[in-house]
């Protein structure tokens, strides 16, 4: 045989990860937040190693169910979950993750394989392949979940997760440090936990996987945070917590999402804060809002 | 490298940007665009660019240079481009904070470091190349979010400033990127931005529309060439709208979309 110089063009290769997949618009590697009408709204999902910001409604009710479905999208994905908060027992909102709703009807049943063969032939060309796909898209892309019921805990315990709180986050060492110590100590936990778990691009894994970071209520009170304000200035603790995420993230395989009430916050502050997050949603709810309710069915607007 | 906004800020394709200072602000929406234009505005006019990246990874930079046909990997190995990794090591010293509680870093000494390096990499794309680089920050106001006190922030742009003008004769560029402030009421990155206004040779200010946002109309730009004496100085303001390789600016209320 001659051989052409015909050469299918091949892209890049992009790396496959379950539950993740290429941007449309600019091939970055997306996740989806657990809620497939928000991904659709930020651009078809969360792009792996940015940090996604969710200022959070006055009750933070809405926030916290949002980090659910974010964790919640870990379990069915397999992806690795570490989830920190220091207001909610975390293993607390583990237990509560909404159950999944399972719309894949299953294998298909025995007999059907029987009967195809007196089937008239029409694509005779393809009978020699399998009559079903063979590995089944299971894992797919964005799941909807079902907020009366929750998820068996033998299937959140599938996945590789851990989890921080308050206790874990009580420091022993003096404060002489610039940066308020939980932030400092969450953010050296994280680090591990992507070195540990070689979720960096450096290292070398044969099966990549992602790691899902939730930090539920970052900055409230129980942070020690004072409003953003440390005396005159602005405490500038949790914008370099965030600015170190970011350098971290950028070269691992992982996505941060994290709730702030930012509503106790200054606007400049928030403003601040906003600057150095790559996704950012605002929650307003009608519970919080002191607006006149005009429409009763909608929850969150 | 944007066709339409070097007619705004009267610039040849061709022409070298010698002795610029400019200033970009952004309050409400994303100025990054004029960063991007700059630095490959700059390749193009084969200037050596010296980037200091605050904000973004080098992958980032490149992804979208790539759009403009340069290639920012290219670039560095032909020593045309030395790229400050300025996320990756702030970040790190960031999460160093944490490490030793009894060593705190000293954030004069980390500017004093940037400011090092810079000129170091600035005088070596200076010999190499044979003509004064280009500076370009993005940026600066993340100094000032990470708590670097405005005024060392201030002494770091105006060294930057002189380093431009250190030569007699050809002169460098020095482009800053910032946030401006006004959209939430900062009075730091206000103080930051008004030195800008005062040092700048051109300012450069984007901001989003009063009326909200809109598809076909991204935003405001307005330029004021504030050198007196090399261009008179006179605002103009138009707006935008920008596709995924090009800018479209048209006067105030002139978008294809409401005609």
């Amino acid at each position: 045989m001659t051989s052409t110089s015909f050469q299918k063009k091949s892209k890049a290769k992009i790396l496959q990860i379950p539950g993740a997949k290429p941007s449309l618009y600019n091939n970055q590697l997306l996740i989806s937040t657990g809620i497939p009408s928000l991904d659709s709204i930020i651009g078809g999902g969360v792009a792996v190693g940015t940090v996604f910001l969710l200022e959070e409604d006055a009750y933070g009710n809405y926030g916290r169910l949002m980090l659910k479905y974010f964790c919640s999208e870990a379990v069915m994905t397999g992806h690795s979950l570490h989830l920190t908060s220091a207001d909610r027992d975390p293993q607390q909102i583990l237990k509560e993750l909404p159950a999944p709703i399972i719309d894949d009807p299953g294998p298909p049943p025995e007999d059907a394989t029987n009967q195809s063969d007196e089937h008239m032939k029409i694509a005779w060309r393809y009978q020699h392949l399998p009559k079903y796909q063979s590995n089944p898209t299971s894992i797919k892309f964005g799941h909807y979940y079902d907020l009366t019921k929750t998820m068996d805990p033998d299937l959140t315990n599938s996945i590789d997760h851990s989890t921080i709180s308050e206790a874990d986050l009580c420091t022993c060492f003096s404060s002489s440090t610039s940066m308020n110590e939980k932030y400092a100590l969450l953010l050296e936990k994280i680090k591990q936990k992507i070195d540990d778990g070689k979720f960096s691009t450096t290292t070398q894994h044969d099966k990549r996987n992602i790691l899902r970071i939730g930090i539920h209520s970052l900055g409230s009170p129980q942070w020690g945070e004072n409003g953003g304000m440390k005396g005159e200035n602005f405490d500038s603790s949790l914008p370099r917590f965030l600015y170190g995420c970011r350098a971290l993230l950028r070269s691992a395989f992982a996505v941060m999402m994290i709730t702030v009430p930012s509503h106790l916050f200054q606007p400049a502050y928030v403003g601040r804060l906003r600057k150095l997050c790559d996704t950012v949603i605002q929650l307003e709810s009608f519970a919080g809002s002191e607006k006149i309710l005009l429409v009763k069915n909608i929850m969150v607007c | 490298m944007f066709l339409e906004i070097n007619n705004l800020i009267d610039v040849k394709q061709t022409e070298r940007l010698n002795g610029w200072f400019a200033g970009i602000s952004e309050s409400s929406v994303e100025g990054s665009f004029l960063v991007h234009h700059f630095l490959s505005h700059s390749l193009k006019t084969s200037t050596p660019v010296c980037f200091v990246a605050l904000s973004q990874s080098f992958g980032h930079y490149n992804a979208i240079s790539q759009k403009f046909g340069t290639n920012l990997t290219t670039q560095k190995e032909t020593n045309k481009l030395v790229f400050v990794e300025g996320l990756k090591l702030l970040g790190n010293t960031c999460c160093k904070d944490c490490d030793k509680g009894d060593n705190p870093i000293d954030d004069k000494s980390v500017l004093t470091n940037l400011l090092q390096s810079i000129s170091t990499s600035y005088k070596e794309l200076k010999e190499k190349n044979g003509c004064s680089p280009t500076i370009i920050i993005d940026n600066i106001s993340v100094l000032t979010i990470l708590g670097f006190d405005t005024r060392d922030v201030i002494t770091f742009c105006h060294y930057l400033h002189e380093l431009i003008h250190e030569d007699i004769g050809e002169k460098g560029c020095l482009v800053l990127y910032a946030s401006n402030g006004k959209q939430n009421g900062d009075d730091q990155m206000k103080i930051l931005w008004n030195w800008m206004c005062h040092n700048c040779t051109v300012t450069m200010e984007v901001c989003g529309l009063a009326t909200g946002y809109c598809k076909d109309v991204h935003g405001e730009i307005a330029v004021k060439h504030r050198h007196s004496l090399t261009k008179p100085g006179k605002e103009r303001r138009m707006q935008y709208k920008l596709t995924d390789k090009n800018i479209v600016l048209f006067a105030a209320g002139m978008s294809s979309a409401v005609l």
